[in-house]
């Protein structure tokens, strides 16, 4: 090969030819370019054609000018629940950051976006409480206890890691146990390093993190965010099946061990284990890897979802994406569950509570009327996680029925959930005459449902005829239950909604209202932004609602709300009204200030 | 046959009616042929008057075979045991039976390579490409073409085709005419080197680096003894289906050359430990051919723990002038066009957070670092290295794109507190 680059013209003819294809109009003029005879025919010419190409483009290549890439970046936009609220936008300072969490100082909504936020919102939510009591000299001892006991409770699930740090900084007894715990894990630790170090040396022929008794390996693996950079190669390696003795159950329960681990230093062991969606193994290694807050963690997992079409695991994907706000599996998991296919449904409720949202509510309660009661606890906690207060007066019934303890412990907790959720949203649950009606209505909805879908119409207008009729005659109740009766059969119909939150909002009931319009901008948006009655009452129950989060001293909603409020279109509102709304946010911004 | 015929006079009348036929002569024929459950291509070739066939099942006088050149005979196979299901069908690579998959976990030996038969695949491959065109992407007959490479090419698969087979897939999806033409280029030289009665030096280590250990391999094989080797990053690479290849890339801290490991996913072909890692070598050998040279350890210990020394030793190696980088990659580009995928060690004097991250040398010159594959490991690699002038090192691999060389950073290592903190991306 010449060491003298061709003249730009012929390797951009070159170029040309290789682009378009070889027609044999083309070939006399590209063998003379090349210097290949006629007769040597075409396979010839494509020989000199690409060795010659490569080889320009190989002396051309040269090294770039200091901003001249033109190479693409990442798409960093993600599919994002729509609904704009004080909870939906916190983050713990990440990419859809509008709200700081280190700026909070307030614990009650500290600690209810620990019981209800997302799993990053929970994790950045516990810190931060951490934060507040390393400060120190500001709580009260009624906070103080209130901390301790929302802690507590939070030490077995997915903050269980972020609880025990900030457990470790309390005084008294709770402070002192933490401390001891942090010791044995230090000692747990050290025992681990010595073996794992025999172990690779040849002098230990047992896996030693397979051979620690369970609770210990637990203890262990729940704060792997601290261990050894020696210790997590180990984990990798054994995950991966790279440390040559572990056979794939104890891959597999491994992983399984490593759920709430959240540390990115295994990413790279578990993208290949999802890379090469061996089943067993990639289930546990999706649920890791979703759970772990890392840009990278969501571009694998939403790699393999696009491709897929196993609908476990797609379903399983499906999940873990929602944990890092990524919607784009919702439609998939509403068909799955709509679908009925017992074999899929536990997958789809547990996809659910991470992507669900009001709609999903009617549907995830016919659940608790299952057998399975794997599949009711997995209800249970997907209402949890939505977190809508219509799901409340259901769960509390189920509650006086349920006979396992186990379940009534899940339910409790859905219910504490539910609940600090509708607090951060500036909500209110319904009041109990009307949580009864919604029983009922959830019940009737799913009897119908089953009828011919002309008949579900037609019986879902007659309800909302009615509830108008209850409406006029001053029979509250009795309207709201026809409405939300209506509204179960017809979801996507916002009249019935619209009509609700009007009528709450002319009683003055703002809280309520505002889950109301909520709903009602979710099922169809230009309705209510383009009727001015509702936009009006909307901007009231928003303004409203501030107003008094505010003089209960809880700012960070009412500056939610009001933000949320302002990110409506109400035009059709009375332009006092949305100057009301500028003016209470820019003082709440001030005083934040 | 005769309902074929009647089919394709009712489509030349629908569609083609008004047009006059040009003046072309048709001299290659595929036939799918599903028998047994087991569907199988033929590929029937006519030479003047000679009518030559090959088959997807890799055998001569196959059943496969009777039943296309009955079919073309007009003499019908009997129903029930021969089904003919499609001409011109476009077979999916990589989609056959359980049972082929399973055959392209590879052992990467040439044993028993049929080296006309590949070189013939290729030409045809060559040939389909260059015809149709880049911008033209996958057609039937380069479809076709990957189809019978799989069967010819040595059984398991070696990884270093199914690399290449995935590339150009790739290349030509995204219409990358110089990545194409590189890739091709490589083939170009191996049908050359596999005609060859009497190969050269060159021409021996070109066909190692495609088709693993040759049978009668001596003077191409590299001992290395009493080595400390680092394992930096590891990397999942798509060939003929998709995480192919996993790809482990280990520094020598005596030289700072620079191994791979290749191994086809699941597979305990190759040594343990996880990723980074200490191996300290008492035995190992190392194929000369495409860089990096590809390395089999066969006495070994493995440590996972990294002392401080040891980084400090492998940032020893780190290449720090871009110019030796460029040169090196151009030469590695231009001697093994189909193969080449450098990989690097270098060590930034600074960096520069433009549209990409941009590696500047003590001289001032540019290295852009891209990541086509994996575009969050760029984010996660601000963040990591966010609030220094330059990390320690930056491991990655080299290609170029619209003639700039660029890196895909792999791993990146950062001094923290006086001690060297990793990140695999």
């Amino acid at each position: 090969m010449s060491d003298a680059a061709p003249p730009a013209a012929l390797q951009a003819l070159l170029r040309r030819n290789l682009l378009a294809g070889v027609r044999s109009a083309d070939m006399a003029e590209l063998g003379a370019a090349l210097g290949v005879p006629p007769e040597s025919g075409e396979l010839s010419l494509a020989h000199a054609l690409v060795r010659a190409l490569a080889d320009a483009n190989a002396r051309g290549v040269a090294l770039g000018a200091e901003g001249g890439s033109n190479l693409p970046r990442e798409d960093h936009s993600r599919v994002v629940d729509g609904r704009a609220s004080f909870l939906v936008r916190l983050t713990a300072g990440g990419d859809q950051a509008s709200v700081d969490l280190g700026r909070i100082e307030d614990l009650r909504t500290l600690l209810a976006v620990m019981r209800a936020g997302s799993l990053r919102q929970r994790r950045a939510a516990t810190l931060r409480v951490g934060e507040l009591l390393a400060g120190g000299g500001r709580l009260a001892s009624d906070e103080l206890r209130g901390v301790a006991l929302a802690l507590l409770q939070a030490r077995s699930l997915p903050i269980a890691y972020e609880a025990q740090v900030v457990c470790s900084r309390l005084t008294g007894a709770e402070g002192r146990r933490a401390r001891a715990e942090s010791q044995q894990w230090q000692q747990l630790c050290e025992q681990c390093e010595q073996q794992v170090r025999a172990f690779w040396d040849g002098d230990l022929a047992e896996e030693p993190i397979a051979a620690l008794p369970d609770d210990q390996r637990v203890q262990l693996l729940v704060r792997t965010r601290d261990l050894s950079e020696l210790l997590v190669r180990h984990l990798s390696a054994v995950i991966s099946g790279a440390d040559g003795t572990s056979d794939r159950r104890a891959r597999v329960a491994l992983l399984g061990a490593l759920l709430h681990a959240g540390d990115p230093r295994l990413l790279p062991a578990l993208r290949a284990i999802v890379e090469e969606e061996e089943n067993d193994l990639l289930v546990p290694a999706v649920r890791a890897l979703g759970r772990i807050d890392d840009p990278r963690a969501h571009a694998a997992l939403r790699a393999s979802y696009e491709r897929t079409a196993a609908a476990e695991q797609r379903l399983l994907l499906a999940g873990a994406l929602g944990i890092a706000g990524d919607s784009r599996g919702l439609g998939y998991v509403r068909e799955a569950l709509a679908a009925g296919d017992e074999r899929l449904l536990r997958f789809a409720l547990d996809a659910l509570a991470e992507l669900g949202g009001s709609d999903d509510v009617q549907v995830v309660t016919e659940s608790l009327a299952r057998r399975d009661p794997a599949l009711v606890a997995a209800a249970v906690r997907t209402l949890g996680r939505i977190g809508d207060g219509r799901a409340l007066s259901a769960l509390a019934e189920f509650a006086l029925r349920a006979e396992r303890p186990a379940l009534r412990a899940e339910i409790e907790d859905a219910l504490d959930a539910i609940r600090a959720r509708m607090e951060l949203l500036g909500e209110e649950p319904p009041a109990q005459a009307l949580a009864a009606h919604m029983v009922d209505t959830a019940k009737h909805a799913a009897l119908v449902k089953r009828k011919d879908p002309a008949a579900v119409r037609l019986r879902a207008q007659f309800c909302h005829v009615l509830g108008k009729f209850w409406l006029s005659l001053g029979a509250f109740s009795r309207a709201l239950a026809r409405l939300e009766t209506a509204a179960a059969l017809q979801p996507d119909w916002v009249a019935p909604v619209l009509l609700e939150a009007m009528a709450y909002a002319r009683r003055s009931q703002s809280a309520q209202a505002l889950a109301s319009f909520r709903r009602a901008l979710g099922i169809d948006r230009g309705a209510v932004e383009n009727n001015a009655a509702a936009a009006r009452m909307l901007a009231q129950a928003f303004l409203r609602r501030a107003e008094a989060m505010e003089r209960d001293g809880r700012d960070d909603i009412a500056r939610g709300l009001l933000e949320e409020a302002l990110a409506i279109d109400l035009r059709r509102a009375p332009s006092d009204l949305r100057f009301a709304i500028e003016q209470r946010l820019h003082a709440l911004k001030i005083k934040a200030a | 046959m005769k309902a074929f015929q009647a089919a394709a006079k009712a489509a030349l009348l629908r569609v083609y009616a008004d047009q006059a036929a040009p003046d072309a002569v048709v001299d290659r024929i595929s036939v799918d042929v599903e028998l047994k459950g087991q569907r199988e291509t033929v590929s029937l070739r006519l030479h003047g008057d000679e009518l030559s066939w090959s088959c997807t099942c890799a055998q001569t006088e196959c059943a496969h075979a009777r039943v296309a050149l009955a079919f073309l005979a007009s003499a019908e196979p009997d129903a029930r045991e021969d089904r003919i299901t499609e001409v011109w069908d476009q077979p999916v690579v990589g989609a056959g039976a359980p049972g082929e998959r399973r055959r392209l976990v590879q052992d990467d030996a040439a044993a028993g390579v049929n080296r006309p038969a590949l070189a013939e695949v290729l030409e045809d491959l060559l040939q389909a490409v260059v015809r149709s065109g880049v911008r033209g992407g996958s057609s039937a007959a380069l479809d076709e073409a990957l189809q019978r490479l799989r069967h010819a090419a040595p059984s398991p698969l070696p990884l270093a085709v199914s690399r290449w087979v995935g590339r150009l897939k790739r290349a030509l999806s995204a219409h990358d005419g110089d990545e194409t033409a590189r890739l091709l280029a490589g083939a170009s030289l191996l049908i050359d080197d596999l005609q060859e009665d009497r190969p050269s030096t060159a021409a021996r280590q070109r066909i190692r680096s495609w088709l693993g250990a040759l049978d009668d391999d001596t003077d191409g094989i590299v001992r290395l003894t009493d080595r400390t080797l680092v394992e930096v990053v590891r990397e999942p690479l798509s060939g003929v289906e998709r995480a192919a290849v996993e790809r482990r890339y280990l520094v020598d801290l005596s030289d700072g050359a620079i191994y791979r490991e290749d191994r086809p996913p699941g597979a305990s072909s190759v040594s343990i430990g996880p990723c980074p890692r200490v191996v300290t070598v008492w035995l190992a050998i190392a194929e000369q051919g495409a860089a990096p040279q590809r390395l089999r350890l066969l006495q070994y210990a493995v440590s996972p723990a990294i002392e401080a020394p040891v980084w400090d030793q492998l940032a020893g190696c780190a290449v720090r002038d871009w110019n030796a980088l460029l040169a090196t990659y151009r030469g590695a580009a231009r001697a093994y066009p189909g193969l080449c995928e450098p990989f690097a060690l270098v060590a930034p004097a600074k960096v520069v957070h433009d549209l990409s991250p941009v590696l500047i040398d003590h001289a001032g010159r540019s290295l852009h670092l891209v990541h086509p594959d994996n575009p969050p490991a760029l984010r996660y690699l601000e963040a990591f290295t966010a609030g220094a002038t330059a990390p320690a090192w930056v491991a990655g691999r080299l290609f170029d794109r619209d003639g700039v060389l660029a890196m895909a950073p792999l791993g990146v290592g950062m001094m923290r507190d006086g001690r060297l903190c990793y990140a695999q991306l």
